[in-house]
């Protein structure tokens, strides 16, 4: 029996399959796996109008892709997050999702406050498009607990107009960023070359210059490994910034995040170490078309280049709709919400797949971002670590700030003070 | 010296003292209402004028923005109706149950009335934040997490304590005696309570509901903990919420600030003479 097929039937059949081919095409790339309904709770710490924007728009994008789920999302300052979120999970009322800070994962965990996700996110067709390294931070006892929405990449902004300005290069290096520091330090004009966190919050810096000069902090037994001479060589780098080459503002040992950020964007200061949430505050005052300020992936130090990754994560808290809470969690995963999120506040993508997109290869300033995030490394934890970082790395370099310690003391100070934490003797 | 000189010098030392007195008086003027100032300028202060390289004192172009960005954020309408609500219901309650118990501790002797007052006093004594667990789980196993009743009876709780015993001081300051005439004229203990005793006490009692009203409404902790949607939030989140982590709208947490507060300035004008003499009566009592 021979197939007969009639012009007809040929023009309607591909018809029907180059409409089906357009609508295919049209289809958001965020289409729905499996049918979820039903209404799906998620916690988070965006405060921002810039976050809350974000956040709009890619529940947006959620409600088209899902039209019979709903998402109700509740913020909470970060700081109290955690307290919100223990006495939720011991009595009762748990949301069904939930934003995790990659720091915050093992006491989560530890808690009972997370699904294990290990499952879904083998069998989900968007896992190939992130490294391995960025679920190391949300996976315990090999167990997988969050899928990356995010990522704060460390990285350095420069005032560009005024190193054209001098005729100076953006610096690749310490040594030629304490150059540039030097040069751009004009008292007359009230500038510094650098605005160094030297207040609050600024202990994370400290441990990042050891470490771009080569000192491990623990080794692999995860015994304290500080290189004392290494270890001296960077603070005497760091501090001399301020204590020989004044290229500092003299605020340094009270300035955190806030005095800093506001230093550079009014004018004091032409170099700032930050990462890459900060980007919108300083565009509000600088511009975005390039011209006052730009952004670069951090100098390289003697023995390595330390830009830390961090990502933030999606998880899942109930079960009681744990498809719908699954589409949202792996959503935020997903290319479009990524950019969504990232055009409003300018968090990088986690998904590879965005990175290639246009609205980011076209934005000059997620060029260092998406350089360090192929190099990017991960700040080391072990126990013991923050009580060390602030009771005895912050203090201490301040103190080398002040003139009242050498760095080669301090850094004796700071190899004691690691020993103490990992055993558990820190005061 | 003659008389005219003495007087003289008399007069300049007195003008002297006037002078150091208005001084003084000035100075702690400038440092207490200078934050509101200062706060109250920023709020009308276009955002590159805050954040700037030199210091602008006075506003050099004045606006509204930061005040309608507020009003215009989600839920902020029934966040601030939400406070104003768990602030009244909480004053009404603390008031309601406060007078008869501070009334009954003052004028009656009874067995376990000093173990009482400790009782009300040792809930004061433990941190707020140790309560925060089980007051989550009763609220929520009554249904009430959530909501801005669970709130305002949370509220209550923890501002009992001390309107009682603030009642009680205010209570005893009214003499016995005249209650006593009262009632040989007929009135009965609540008719002596409502004709003579809240009458003579009602400056305290304004006094207690200032600072119950004052406390409710600036409450945080209770108010981020115990509810979990926008429905039942307070004001006071709201503020908190517009701390950014990396960023800090200044205008925008001004303005916040100044409409937080303008509910209690208005309330303090209206009770502010029952207020003084409330307070002045608790100061001066043996």
């Amino acid at each position: 029996m021979g197939f007969k097929i009639s012009r007809r039937r040929l023009i309607k059949g591909a018809g029907v399959l180059g409409a089906g081919a357009v609508l295919a095409a049209c289809a958001p790339a965020t289409a729905p796996a499996a049918k979820v309904s039903g209404k799906v709770t998620y916690w988070h710490h965006y405060t921002s109008e810039s976050e809350f924007a974000g956040l709009k728009a890619g529940e947006q994008l959620f409600a088209k892709a899902y039209p019979d789920a709903q998402v109700e999302s509740l913020n909470i300052p970060n700081a109290d997050f955690m307290a919100k979120f223990t006495l939720a999970v011991q009595g009762g009322g748990k949301p069904d999702t939930t934003m995790i800070s990659s720091d915050r994962v093992p006491d989560m965990v530890g808690m009972g406050g997370l699904v294990d996700l290990t499952d879904r996110i083998n069998k989900w067709e968007q896992k190939k498009n992130f490294p391995a390294k960025f679920y190391d931070a949300a996976t315990i006892n090999g167990k997988m607990y969050g899928v990356p929405s995010f990522m704060f990449v460390d990285w350095m902004y420069y005032r560009k107009d005024w190193f054209d300005e001098k005729g100076v290069k953006a610096p690749t290096t310490l040594d030629e960023m304490f150059d540039a520091a030097v040069k751009m330090t004009d008292p007359a004009k009230g500038r510094f070359g650098f605005g160094m966190r030297g207040g609050a919050g600024g202990q994370g810096l400290v441990v990042q210059v050891i470490r771009a000069f080569g000192s491990p902090l623990v080794d692999a037994s995860g015994k304290a490994a500080l290189d004392i001479a290494k270890t001296t060589d960077a603070l005497k780098w760091y501090s001399e910034l301020y204590t020989k080459a004044k290229a500092v503002p003299p605020s340094v040992t009270n300035d955190s995040f806030r005095q800093i950020l506001e230093a550079f964007q009014t004018g004091k200061t032409a170099m700032l170490w930050h990462h890459t949430g900060s980007l919108a505050d300083v565009q509000s005052f600088l511009g975005t078309d390039g011209a006052k300020f730009m952004s670069i992936p951090r100098p390289k130090g003697p023995a390595a280049v330390v830009n830390d990754v961090s990502p933030s994560y999606n998880g899942i808290v109930d079960k009681k709709n744990e498809e719908a809470a699954w589409a949202w969690v792996n959503f935020w995963g997903q290319k479009d919400a990524q950019i969504a999120l990232m055009e409003k506040t300018g968090y990088v993508p986690s998904n590879s797949e965005a990175a290639k997109d246009e609205r980011i290869t076209k934005n000059p300033y997620y060029t260092a971002a998406f350089s360090a995030l192929s190099t990017g490394t991960t700040a080391p934890q072990f126990a013991g670590q923050p009580g060390w970082q602030n009771s005895v790395v912050l203090p201490t370099f301040q103190r080398v700030l002040l003139g009242e310690v050498t760095p080669a003391a301090a850094a004796q100070t700071l190899a004691k003070g690691l020993e103490d934490a990992i055993a558990g003797k820190l005061k | 010296m003659s008389f005219t000189s003495i007087r003289s010098s008399q007069k300049a030392t007195q003008r002297l003292f006037d002078a150091i007195a208005y001084a003084i008086v000035a100075f702690m003027l400038v440092f207490a209402l200078g934050p509101l100032v200062w706060t109250a300028f920023t709020s009308i202060k276009p955002e590159k004028d805050i954040v700037t390289n030199e210091m602008q004192y006075i506003p050099l172009h004045p606006t509204l923005e930061h005040y309608v960005t507020l009003w215009n954020r989600a839920g902020v309408v029934t966040m601030f109706r939400n406070s104003a609500f768990t602030t009244a219901v909480t004053v009404v309650l603390c008031l309601l149950v406060g007078t008869f118990a501070a009334y009954s501790i003052s004028r009656y002797r009874f067995r376990g009335r000093g173990g009482l007052l400790t009782f009300y006093l040792i809930i004061r004594m433990f941190p707020v934040v140790l309560m925060l667990l089980p007051l989550y789980i009763m609220l929520r196993s009554i249904g009430l997490l959530d909501t801005v009743w669970g709130l305002a009876l949370t509220y209550t709780t923890f501002s009992m304590p001390v309107s009682l015993l603030m009642l009680k001081g205010f209570f005893d300051a009214v003499p016995a005696d005249l209650e006593d005439a009262a009632r040989i004229d007929g009135c009965t203990r609540f008719g002596a309570l409502f004709r003579v005793v809240i009458p003579l006490a009602r400056s305290g009692i304004a006094a207690t509901s200032v600072l119950i009203a004052v406390g409710a409404w600036n409450e945080f902790l209770f108010a981020l903990m115990l509810t979990n949607s926008d429905g039942s939030r307070t004001w006071p989140v709201v503020l908190q919420l517009m701390v950014g982590e990396f960023q800090l709208p200044w205008g925008l947490i001004a303005a916040g600030g100044m409409t937080s507060i303008l509910p209690i300035i208005v309330f303090f004008a209206f009770a502010q003479k029952s207020l003084v003499r409330g307070l002045m009566v608790g100061a001066v009592k043996g």
